[in-house]
């Protein structure tokens, strides 16, 4: 028995039941970096400053905040959902997602795709479309889409250019959605209004780190904001080997030779071959969009250029027009990507 | 009549029905549709909002090459066309994202053809070509803000 309670006094001193590391230090100063302002508008309610750290790091649970001892005294303690790192955060949960469950061919007919992976597609277009949000019962199917962006550079002149991989196995995903469409439904104007100012306080949040000094953290601003950078960009490094690895396991698991690109940057020399043809001949066939004069000097242009590129993936879903008529239209969100 | 000479005789008769006055086909050659992916143009977006906008492309199917009407040109030659229409398509009320960036697709194919006939009694040479382009689809994608920054560094 008491080797049992000595185990449980254990696990208590090490780790809080969320998961962070516990200490027996007093708190006295904390930094925290969120971008929602709920979370800030409620920080001095949360914190516990004078008391131990487990007493601080509980107002804080670990499945959203990353909590780092900062001195002998002090915690910095980051919302993951803030800023960059909330964004990659969720491309990576897609990601993750998306791989437990990928069929061969790519296409998840929604009825059959769990739910926790089916909530996560269903949020990614619903960022997209309003109307999507209040189907309460999603159908039809999404399929995945593999595609090469590339910044091509001749002189000072400059494309971007992206040209979908997957050829042949496209064409049968494409008719296999075909068949299995979302319906489209307009979305009202009281949807769009909140969608509106949903997504613009999403922009916010998703573009800006706030950092917030408590206790004696105010004395020591530079070293505070050096190291709570320091923090960011170590979880903004970890998240993206992650998404990395995830776009690495859906590439090879839908049969995509991304060679180098894996890696997260290639020239454009060093794709394989049949990715590079294959950008080669629509590079070409886009030559007007591409806002070249003739094919000749799309051509020229190509031939003379150097250039990075990254994979992209996207989700691609075909959508029943609510008027009736033929499922037409295919609408590819590219969510995640390689870094070029 | 020798049972030899009856069945030149057939044979004749019925290059007559097929190809009319004596022509024979020298030539029918319809290549496979070969399938083409094109970006028309891409615009990035930089206020969240919704966005309305078309795109047209122009596709065409023309038959020409000879006038005569005495070879059994085969179906898809048989009239002479210089057809050309506008296929076009409306996106409405797409809602986007700040930094989102649209490109437009078009999958397209392509056909060409040719169809040649001769004859010897007077000699003559009839010849019709096929070029067939047809918009399959007409779609966007969407490049999400921030999914793949460009290079370059700060």
């Amino acid at each position: 028995m008491r080797w049992v309670l000595f185990v449980l006094a254990f696990a208590t001193f090490h780790f809080s039941n969320a998961g962070h590391p516990l200490s027996d230090r007093t708190i006295h100063g904390c930094l925290i970096v969120t971008s929602d302002p709920k979370i800030a508008e409620k920080l001095d309610d949360r914190l516990s400053l004078g008391k131990g750290q487990g007493a601080v790091t509980k107002a804080f649970p670990g499945d959203r905040f990353k909590i780092v001892e900062w001195g002998r005294q002090s915690l910095i303690i980051v919302d993951m959902q803030s800023g960059p790192l909330g964004m990659l955060a969720e491309r990576v949960r897609l990601g993750e997602a998306l791989l437990a469950e990928t069929p061969k061919d790519g296409v998840f007919l929604l009825r059959e795709t769990s739910r926790g992976t089916r909530d996560r597609i269903w949020s990614e277009l619903g960022k997209r479309d309003p109307a999507l949000a209040d189907q309460k019962e999603p159908t039809g199917a999404v399929g995945l889409d593999v595609s090469i962006s590339m910044r091509l550079q001749s002189g000072d002149q400059w494309r971007d250019f992206s040209v979908t991989v997957r050829g042949d196995e496209w064409r049968k995903t494409r008719s296999r959605l075909q068949q299995n469409p979302i319906p489209q439904e307009s979305a009202s104007p009281r949807q769009m209004q909140d969608w509106l100012s949903r997504q613009r306080e999403q922009d916010q949040i998703g573009l800006s780190f706030g950092f917030h000094f408590r206790g004696t953290a105010m004395q020591f601003v530079e070293e505070g904001m050096k190291e709570a950078t320091t923090v960011l960009e170590r979880t903004l490094a970890e998240l993206r080997v992650r998404e990395v690895e995830v776009n690495r396991n859906l590439l090879s698991k839908l049969g995509v030779d991304g060679g180098s690109l894996l890696s997260g940057e290639a020239r454009f020399d060093q794709l394989p071959e049949k990715l590079r043809k294959n950008l080669e001949s629509q590079f070409l066939a886009s030559y007007q969009g591409l806002r070249f004069g003739s094919e000749a000097e799309a051509r020229s242009f190509l031939y003379s250029s150097q250039g990075t590129a990254s994979v992209g993936i996207g989700l691609t879903r075909c959508l029943r027009p609510a008027s009736g008529g033929r499922p037409a239209l295919l609408a590819t969100i590219i969510f995640t990507s390689t870094k070029p | 009549m020798t049972v030899k000479g009856l069945v030149a005789s057939l044979t004749v008769l019925h290059a007559s029905a097929a190809f009319g006055s004596g022509w024979t086909e020298v030539q029918y050659q319809l290549g496979p549709a070969v399938d083409h992916l094109q970006m028309l143009y891409h615009f990035d977006v930089y206020v969240t909002g919704t966005y309305t906008w078309s795109v047209s492309i122009q596709n065409h199917f023309v038959v020409a090459g000879s006038t005569t009407q005495a070879p059994a040109w085969r179906t898809r030659f048989a009239n002479l066309a210089d057809n050309a229409w506008w296929e076009s398509a409306t996106f409405s009320n797409v809602p986007l994202l700040r930094m989102d960036r649209v490109e437009n697709w078009e999958a397209y194919y392509e056909l060409s053809g040719t169809n040649s006939f001769s004859k010897t009694d007077p000699p003559d040479f009839a010849s019709r070509s096929l070029s067939e382009r047809i918009t399959e689809e007409i779609y966007y994608t969407i490049r999400a803000g921030g999914a793949a920054p460009p290079p370059g560094g700060p």
